[in-house]
């Protein structure tokens, strides 16, 4: 479904590093310009923060205030035009652009708010600015993000890398094959020993269950730190390498076709451990060499592990036996 | 690595499992301190009895080419390499084609010994 209107509409050719720019330069502008307006009617010391009750509570100088806003502005417009221009996380251009938009939108409303509100004042611990300005001030980040959102328009299509192409084995009928091979990430047992260890020491000197939670943790990031993917005449078995137990199994039947290929932990699932995205999920230790299971469900499975053309061609081979007439 | 066993073949399961670690250290596609699968679930893979997996294991200790341990499994260890592993063919075949011959084992070593003497 997905798919389909995917590829039904023309390719995405709208200048996306500038329609994500767009807000944080318009922000900075609107914030100028109406600082160049009222320039000569605000007072030194400017109201910038304000308490529930709608009091001003903290000061600062035009030139302060505009320069901390100016800083914001500029740090969160250049991280989000950079991703978006180097498309990371792959599928994640739209969301970034909206993200964009509101963050812009929440910075330089309430910026230019604040600079209205101290115009002409003389004192400026008399300047109010209301609570349920925030609400409007979510209200217009949320629009904004919409914008963006509408802006940015769908996914280019063609960013998910070409899928590998899809080996056998030569096996004459009879023969049996396996394929077994470790896969190890050592920061991520890293991060799971170090866990392991703070966990332990809060549940000994300060808070039982803190500690507890902590070492659930810990476990469920090293349980797949270290991992044995075994391929064979049942499917794809994955297993932590110290543990006899499984952690994922997929059965043979559960397979449409199996292909490997160079996979990206970054760009294509953002990071490290069991990973998910839309239309895939996949144990993702490290970038590289990688087996690729399409299910019949039609979603992805993929595993990170070397040599995985020879793990793709045994399963695409019992694949094949299965669907034969004999049988395998 | 890879397994393949032909259950319809004359050499011993085990044998032909042997050979499977012995070919992939041969061609390094398994290197110095990798853990082989541990013998239940080989078996389990390959539909093979565990004690055939184990007779497999067990050969390619005494070739020196894995240690067995004791709640750690079988480790390539750090004396296998490639040109090891290729050694271990060699003598396979060298067996393969004495058998061919009808010689009979103890033939078979006075062949080597007699090579040995040579140097």
């Amino acid at each position: 479904m997905k798919r389909s209107t995917r590829s039904a509409l023309p390719a995405n050719n709208r200048p996306r590093g500038w329609i994500a720019a767009f807000p944080f330069v318009a922000a900075i502008a609107a914030l100028g310009g109406v600082y160049a307006a009222t320039a000569g009617r605000l007072p030194t010391r400017l109201a910038t923060h304000f308490g529930d009750d709608g009091r001003a509570d903290g000061y600062d100088s035009a030139q302060g205030f505009l320069t901390v806003c100016l800083v914001l502005l500029l740090v969160f417009g250049s991280a989000v035009v950079v991703c978006v221009q180097l498309r990371v996380p792959a599928q994640g251009g739209r969301w970034l652009t909206a993200a964009g938009y509101a963050t812009a939108a929440a910075t330089g409303y309430p910026g230019v708010l604040t600079l209205l509100g101290n115009v002409d004042a003389t004192d400026a611990s008399a300047v109010r600015l209301s609570l349920w300005q925030l609400a409007v001030t979510f209200a217009v980040a949320a629009a904004a993000g919409g914008l963006g959102w509408l802006l940015a328009g769908a996914e280019p299509p063609g960013d998910r890398p070409a899928p590998g192409a899809a080996p056998r084995l030569d096996l004459p009928a009879g023969m049996t094959a396996g394929w077994s091979r470790t896969v190890s990430s050592t920061p991520l047992a890293v991060l799971g020993v170090l866990t392991l260890c703070a966990g332990v020491a809060i549940g000994a000197l300060a808070d039982v269950i803190a500690g507890a939670v902590l070492v659930l943790g810990a476990i469920l990031i090293i349980l797949p730190a270290s991992v044995r993917v075994t391929v064979d005449r049942r499917g794809l078995t994955l297993s932590p390498t110290l543990l006899p137990f499984r952690l994922h199994r997929i059965p043979l039947g559960r397979l449409a076709e199996v292909t490997s290929r160079r996979i990206s932990a970054g760009k294509e699932f953002g990071g490290w451990g069991y990973r998910f995205r839309p239309g895939g999920s996949g144990l993702v230790l490290r970038s590289g060499d990688g087996i690729v299971l399409r299910l019949v469900s039609g979603r992805e499975f993929v595993v990170t592990v070397d040599d995985a053309a020879t793990a793709a061609a045994v399963l695409n081979t019992y694949l094949d036996r299965a669907r034969s007439p004999q049988g395998g | 690595m890879l397994f393949r066993v032909d259950p319809g073949s004359s050499v011993p399961l085990g044998d032909q499992i042997a050979a499977s670690v012995r070919g992939a250290i041969a061609d390094g596609t398994v290197a110095a301190g990798e853990r082989l699968p541990a013998a239940r679930e080989l078996a389990g893979s390959l539909g093979v009895n565990v004690h055939t997996v184990l007779r497999g294991y067990q050969r390619l200790k005494e070739e020196g080419l894995i240690e067995l341990r004791r709640g750690r499994g079988a480790v390539v260890t750090g004396t296998a390499s490639p040109a090891r592993a290729r050694l271990g063919e060699t003598a396979e075949r060298l067996i393969a084609e004495a058998r061919k011959l009808g010689l009979s084992d103890e033939e078979i070593v006075r062949v080597v010994r007699v090579g040995l003497a040579g140097r």
